[in-house]
């Protein structure tokens, strides 16, 4: 176990590209805000693209779509798009809500929110020791908070021991049960969702290259 | 500049970023989570806590456990001795799949597509509250400087704060749901006895002999009225329901009497007239409470069973003979509820109302054992006298729902549903530009198509609401309110008020951004500039609970609930001009109308183009539309059905469960499979309500069933007033009209 953590093994090569994503995904999938859209017009997304890249998964058409979509609008253009095509998707429509991004939805008998599986991820977050923040004004388990998690276990095994929360063996356990026996068991059909029923090529991409990483995770 | 992956292995730590906020970057700090408990939402992850029910107005106290983290099981309070008697029904029970529905409003929301129709998507995206209230007051404050104050409307029940922000603006325009729920017994009970409102307080346990003319509260599971029902039952109450088909009231009673649709007016009458001719009322009742019964003995003498047998379908010697029972048998007890006999269904009902408080008086049936009671409530400080404040002056006093035009109604604020839709379409008496509704469905009112047209006249429409129902489709601004299982505070109960209570009500706190009414009626008070109207409701809850004698502490030691309990005494003096029940109403003498009530037809009459008439029922698991989305209880029963009599079935050519068309004299028609019962008669047949959402905001819900409410009529302001000498109260006839039937 502990040879994932030395440096210059493969494992260790990956954590960094790896947790990049989770939280680039994490970002993509919490309400566009205009800080997002401004960063998305500086080099900081072929940066991120790269991550894709490092791990060997092919992004190279998402990444054209992506771009050559964002070269249609301005900033204002591209806000107001991804914040109509978010809303719909995510949080109310008419006809109705088309994806849910809670894994309750997903995973639990009666499809609300607030299930067993959202107590727990929630516990999970408690056993790393992280709280849901005040102003976080979503279900413990949106989409978002769980793709931060992820990332967030990943980087603090990336830091300097007496830097962790906690020790790297722990971090690793909790990782690889939150990833494996939660997030893999709804994200895949949450991003296929997505793929189906987004309006923007830009989410549509985003949830394919989230698609691709998430095969990734799982051959791991 | 930017930063490069690589910067990351160089940053100290998580939080010193500094300016840059780069997607994914990981020298961001978490925007989901918090490293110390102090930042953070706490999870309550095992407690139990008390509420007070408010799926339905019953208001039965309740335990909700909370279990890993939510709401898991919802139970009655054993404490409480007049709501549930320490159980809840099944839609109390349901309600945390209504909170944890996934289809809930999360976040307020703005249309970016600027049409409105039923089809239309209005292109939601999400705003913070700030954007909303900005926009909100924009909008409010130019109409209210363009057009005054009236130019605005509130859609909403009465309740503290939607009162408030009526005064601030200083518009008369309130409306809210009454003319369609229960106005013709509320100003019954008002002129004849109260003064203000009817009682919803029953002591049925004690009847020993219960009668109801369409009422089926048992058969709808108000427990805080089926429970008493079935120990009076128990007790050797005899129990004589007076229907056009066999409620699940009925099935329970001694003697379903299957009355012709819209004549309850006439058998009561006859019934009146029977007990005075056969010196059979309470002597000593009646000359010590009442007033005006000699009036009243020579107006009904003209009122025989012949006569009502041959109106109504009851045979003459069934009407004397319950009539006798009636009131022979003490203590006796008139039951009624909203939208049985006496409510707003016909153009007879304020005549129904008045005649059922006049023979619960003859039989001693009020402020005595056994019969109604007029609520014992706790005296708490009225908002405005807690928060004193210089409301401007309704300069404005004419109303678009016409209400202005009923002085007796208009006194009461209780709204008209039935006339608002004609009052936008018209622009009468003035144009009204904007409007803020909250949590009424469409289907309130009658022809809810033509509101919706209402709505669309607006030039700016906000909706307040926990599900984006159909309003929410036309609204520019849609906020989120909170359901009650998130919110806090007390409920001081007004049904079933034998003694006073006031109920603890412990949420578990906001989901998503929602924001009780409250909060969001100071948010729009600041928009319009008007700050100087916002109320501290905190300090006005605890306040009232200090009046009390409680708090919210002390009330989790006391088992969520604070009362005085002790049995009712009789009152003697009644909030009327002679202090008296008003057996002859002089309030309604001087205002003009019919002091007395007198047989009158209702609106229409069955022909031969529409020969049958229509009943509704509401299914006992649902509470109007609002419970629908929930699979559970949608599985229940299948989708709403037309109940008609085998013969009925026979001449229309339809088996069970095939289509038939129903159409009405209100020119709509709606498809609903049939269900073929010998338990109603051949004239009339019966759907159920709760059906029929389009909106797909309700996923489970959408396309449900047929909406009962397509077929009812919107009555004319004309119209009304044509009836106001006696039906002041401008009530929406719901049930006032006539159908056709073929096989579709």
């Amino acid at each position: 176990m502990v040879k994932i953590f030395e440096r210059g093994s493969n494992e260790y090569d990956r954590l960094l590209p790896r947790s990049l994503i989770y939280r680039f995904l994490a970002r993509s999938f919490s309400y566009p805000g205009r800080d997002y859209v401004s960063a998305l017009n500086n080099d900081t997304l072929l940066d991120c693209f790269n991550e894709w890249q490092l791990l060997g998964i092919d992004a190279s058409d998402e990444k054209s779509r992506i771009i050559n979509w964002l070269k249609v609008f301005d900033q204002e253009e591209v806000l107001k798009e991804l914040q109509i095509d978010y809303t719909r998707m995510l949080i109310n429509h008419y006809p109705k809500i088309l994806v849910a991004p809670y894994s309750s939805v997903y995973l639990d008998k009666d499809a609300k929110v607030w299930g067993p599986s959202t107590a727990k991820a929630a516990r999970l977050y408690q056993a790393a020791g992280l709280y849901m923040r005040k102003d976080f004004n979503e279900v413990p388990d949106h989409i978002a908070a769980e793709l931060e998690f992820a990332s967030y276990l990943i980087s603090e095994q990336l830091k300097q021991e007496k830097d962790r929360a906690m020790s790297s063996d722990k971090l690793h356990k909790i990782e690889r049960e939150f990833i494996f026996d939660h997030l893999l068991k709804w994200a895949p059909s949450f991003f296929y969702q997505i793929i189906e029923k987004a309006s923007t090529p830009f989410y549509r991409q985003m949830a394919s290259l989230s698609s691709k990483f998430l095969d990734f995770e799982a051959s791991q | 500049m930017n930063l490069s992956r690589r910067d990351f292995l160089k940053a100290a730590g998580f939080g010193s970023a500094g300016a840059f906020v780069i997607p994914g970057s990981l020298n961001e700090d978490l925007s989901a989570f918090a490293r110390k408990p102090v930042d953070s939402k706490p999870i309550v992850w095992d407690k139990t806590l008390y509420q007070c029910c408010a799926v339905c107005a019953s208001q039965c106290g309740s335990i909700v456990r909370v279990k890993d983290g939510s709401v898991k099981w919802i139970g009655g309070n054993p404490a409480d001795g007049l709501g549930g008697y320490g159980k809840v029904c099944v839609k109390g029970a349901s309600a945390m799949r209504h909170l944890y529905d996934p289809d809930r409003l999360k976040s307020p929301l703005k249309r970016t597509n600027p049409n409105k129709a039923k089809n239309e998507d209005p292109g939601w995206v999400k705003i913070s509250w700030e954007e909303a209230f900005d926009t909100i007051g924009e909008k409010f404050t130019q109409a209210i400087n363009n057009h005054g104050p009236e130019s605005t409307m509130i859609f909403s029940r009465p309740d503290g704060p939607c009162t408030r922000l009526q005064k601030a603006i200083g518009t008369p325009n309130q409306v809210q749901h009454g003319d369609t729920c229960y106005t013709s017994a509320h100003y019954a009970w008002r002129v004849m006895a109260t003064g203000g409102g009817r009682p919803y307080t029953m002591d049925m346990e004690n009847a020993k002999y219960i009668m109801g003319f369409g009422w089926d509260m048992p058969g709808k599971s108000k427990l805080c009225q089926l429970i008493p029902f079935m120990k009076a039952k128990d007790n050797g109450a005899k129990v004589v329901i007076f229907d056009p088909r066999e409620s699940l009231t009925a099935g329970m009673a001694d003697e379903w009497i299957p009355i012709k649709p819209g004549t309850d007016l006439a058998v009561l009458l006859a019934m009146i007239n029977y007990i005075i001719q056969q010196d059979l009322y309470d002597k000593d009742y009646v000359e010590a409470m009442t007033n005006g019964f000699d009036e009243l003995k020579e107006h009904v003498s003209q009122y025989t069973a012949d006569w009502a047998a041959g109106i109504s379908d009851v045979p003459a010697d069934v009407i004397t003979r319950i009539a006798r029972e009636f009131a022979t048998t003490k203590p006796a007890l008139l039951a009624t509820h909203k939208r049985d006999a006496s409510g707003p269904n016909w153009a007879n009902s304020f005549p129904t109302a008045q005649a059922q408080v006049i023979l619960k008086a003859l039989v001693g049936g009020i402020e005595r054992k056994g019969g109604f009671f007029l609520p014992r409530t706790f005296s708490l400080p009225s908002v405005d006298s807690f928060s004193p404040a210089d409301f401007p002056e309704m300069v404005e006093k004419r109303r678009v729902d016409g209400q202005h035009l009923f002085p007796l109604a208009n006194a009461g604020r209780t709204g008209a549903f039935g006339h608002v839709a004609e009052g936008i379409l018209s622009g009468e008496p003035y144009p009204v530009k904007v409007g803020i509704w909250r949590k009424y469905n469409l289907f309130v009112a009658p022809d809810p198509d033509r509101l919706a047209e209402a709505i669309k006249k607006l030039d700016f429409f906000v909706v307040v609401d926990i599900m984006p129902s159909e309003a929410a489709q036309f609204a520019d601004i849609v906020l989120p309110d909170m359901y009650f299982l998130e919110g806090s505070g007390y409920t001081s109960r007004a049904r079933n008020a034998l003694w006073p209570q006031l109920l603890l009500r412990e949420g578990v706190g906001a989901l998503w951004e929602n924001r009780g009414w409250s909060a969001i009626v100071n948010g729009v008070l600041d928009a319009i500039g008007k700050p100087e109207f916002k109320v501290d409701w905190a300090g006005h809850r605890d306040a009232c609970l200090e009046a009390a004698g409680t708090s919210m502490d002390k009330m989790k030691q006391t088992n969520g609930i604070h009362e005085n309990k002790e049995d009712p005494v009789g009152r003697t003096e009644f909030n009327t001009p002679s202090k008296k029940i008003e057996l002859y109403s002089t309030v309604l003498e001087q205002g003009g109308y019919e002091p007395l009530p007198s047989w009158h037809e209702p609106y229409t009459t069955p022909s031969q183009q529409y020969p049958y008439r229509l009943v509704v029922n509401h299914l006992p698991w649902l509470v109007h539309t609002g419970m629908t989305n929930d699979p559970l209880l949608q599985e229940l029963q299948p989708e709403n059905f037309l109940h008609m009599h085998p013969e009925t079935a026979e001449a229309i050519g339809v088996k069970e469960s095939e289509h038939v068309v129903v159409d009405s004299t209100n020119g709509n028609s709606i498809k609903v499979r049939a269900h073929i019962t010998p338990g109603i008669r051949k004239d009339t047949v019966m759907t159920e309500h709760n059906h029929g959402h389009w909106s797909r905001g309700w996923s489970n819900a959408h396309n449900w069933g047929t909406s009962d409410g397509d077929l009812m009529q919107a009555r004319t302001i004309e119209e009304s007033l044509s009836v106001e000498s006696y039906l002041p109260c401008h009530s929406a006839a719901m049930l006032d009209i006539c159908v056709n039937l073929r096989k579709a």
